[in-house]
């Protein structure tokens, strides 16, 4: 089922006169894992912040085109609505807590305590959240005593325990080290699990190839590519264009260029391995020195 | 992680006098801010700050208090003390003379006054924050009837002061890794303070909008009744330090009068 549709939309920011989306269109179906990629400045987190309702009403701007979210156009769901049913998480986990919490237990409850969810039920939820993302070791920590990895993983919680349908992650690691970006990512591999509907604004092209069920790969704030990973991101165009790609994609289409004529293009590390695998073992079994070494 | 042991860290945790409701703990500020507007004197300033100093020692908050109180009382307390006795003259009697440089009498008198006044209101406020988690004070303006957005800027303003202060560390070793002088005299300090003060106000200004954004993340802005998964009462300890308060700070006040 179709859970959000863009029809031709752009939009431009009250401070500058060039469109930063110009005539957008896509449709993310319900339970996918759909990642807004590209490179910086492409829109992608302008898309992320229209989906989840903040532009316009939170950063102006100007416009044009439709979109509809659960099957209604966005200007006919309520504020309310919104914030109750599409989660948001965004980049910076130093400004993500609510400010006023001394526990992030209870920095994970604040958000049920605004829509008013019983006590009792607000207990059970935060630990049931608690415990389902492995944050045990510091649910009674202060949220501002807390790594950039941690921050980020409350406010995932915190969004998380609200159950909204539509979460939209808008770049969570840009700020993490791999280590935090692994704890992140094997949240959001969870929440895919559980077929939770995710827009992940992401530039990090590893990741999204290897945790997106859809891509939709925006340049210069027009839809450039959509469709699965494998289509998206082993395109020649991403090649051709000099546009961000996995490294791996990156080094087949330099493998094809000097002649090794690889079956597929890889857009993973496990993917490249089985790949170019093949051809080392053809090397090896050849007894060129090239292969052993 | 079982029910029991988060119920537990949900109730207010600390020793009696931190487990003082936060009114009973604002009442001792009001009631010595009386006393001290009208029997304000060098003899009030010793028992206001023995009765202090003996309820931080109580509360366990001594280190952090004394430091602040002391601080309050230098600054303040004898600063105004001092000011008042060298220049209010008012042709008043000279309690104590040493060169060219002479006590009044009235200038003294007013001085104790107005730094009793002082010590009272701010050591009883330093006290209150010292003693108070600011869930409390966050449920306390709840249960008043304060509107959730006064509350979130009232708490969010106490605990901003952590945040800033780290923030101004950071600020402070960025400017020194560029060269930036931040140590040494008082002039070198000042030419520091204007370029970390900008820095400071205007990442202070991009988190406070990215702040708004959480807030709305979490529903804060949404219609309807709220919950709180902190629930005090005032207890019974509450309703009799509070009359014992009251009772001793009517005494004084009628003893004062007759006396």
């Amino acid at each position: 089922m179709e859970v959000i549709r863009m029809n031709n939309l752009s939009y431009r920011y009250p401070t500058t006169e060039e469109y930063c989306l110009k005539n957008v269109s896509f449709s993310i179906q319900e339970g996918e894992l759909c990642a807004i990629a590209g490179s910086n400045g492409c829109g992608k987190t302008t898309i992320g912040n229209i989906i989840r309702g903040l532009i316009p009403s939170f950063h102006g701007g100007e416009i044009e085109g439709t979109l509809e979210i659960f099957g209604k156009s966005s200007k006919e769901i309520s504020a309310d609505e919104k914030a109750k049913r599409i989660g948001f998480v965004f980049q910076n986990p130093f400004t993500q807590n609510s400010g006023i919490k001394e526990t992030v237990f209870e920095e994970i409850a604040f958000g049920l305590e605004n829509i008013g969810v019983g006590r009792e039920e607000i207990i059970t939820r935060v630990m049931d959240i608690i415990e389902m993302l492995k944050i045990e070791s510091f649910m009674y920590k202060h949220p501002l005593e807390l790594s950039g990895g941690y921050r980020q993983r409350v406010a995932l919680a915190s969004i998380i325990v609200q159950n909204p349908e539509i979460m939209v992650i808008d770049e969570p690691t840009s700020q993490l080290d791999p280590k935090g970006t692994e704890e992140v990512f094997e949240i959001i591999k969870l929440l895919n699990r559980q077929k939770k509907t995710i827009v992940l604004v992401e530039h990090k092209m590893e990741l999204v190839a290897e945790y997106a069920d859809h891509i939709i790969y925006l340049n210069e704030g027009t839809v450039l590519l959509d469709g699965t990973a494998e289509d998206v991101l082993a395109n020649e165009i991403l090649y051709k264009k000099n546009l961000e790609m996995p490294q791996v994609a990156r080094l087949g289409f330099q493998a094809r260029e000097k002649g090794l004529m690889i079956e597929k293009v890889p857009i993973t590390m496990d993917g490249a391995v089985k790949i170019f695998a093949k051809y080392g073992k053809c090397v090896k079994d050849g007894g060129g020195s090239h292969g052993e070494s | 992680m079982d029910r029991q042991s988060v119920e537990e860290k949900l109730k207010r945790q600390g020793g009696v006098i931190e487990n003082f409701c936060p009114f009973t703990k604002l009442m001792l500020v009001v009631c010595t801010a009386v006393l001290s507007i009208l029997f304000g004197s060098l003899i009030y300033i010793a028992i206001i700050s023995a009765v202090y100093i003996i309820l931080s020692l109580a509360a366990h908050v001594s280190r952090d208090f004394l430091k602040s109180y002391f601080r309050l009382f230098i600054f303040f307390g004898l600063m105004l003390i001092l000011m008042n006795s060298f220049f209010q003259s008012n042709e008043s009697e000279v309690l104590f003379s040493m060169g060219k440089v002479s006590i009044y009498e009235e200038g003294f008198y007013r001085g104790c006054r107005m730094s009793s006044i002082i010590l009272s209101v701010a050591g009883g406020l330093l006290f209150f924050t010292e003693t108070t988690p600011i869930q409390d004070l966050m449920v306390m303006l709840g249960n008043i009837g304060l509107s959730s957005d006064i509350v979130y800027v009232v708490v969010a303003t106490f605990q901003s002061i952590t945040e800033l202060s780290g923030r101004m560390e950071q600020i402070l070793d960025a400017q020194r890794s560029r060269g930036i002088e931040t140590d040494g005299n008082l002039i070198v300090r000042a030419k520091a303070v204007l370029p970390m003060l900008i820095t400071l106000l205007l990442s202070s200004m991009v988190s406070a909008e990215e702040k708004a954004i959480a807030l709305e993340a979490r529903c804060f802005n949404c219609q309807g009744t709220r919950t709180a998964l902190r629930v005090y009462k005032t207890t019974a300890a509450d309703i009799i330090a509070m009359i014992v308060l009251a009772l001793i700070t009517g005494g004084i006040v009628v003893a004062g009068f007759i006396l």
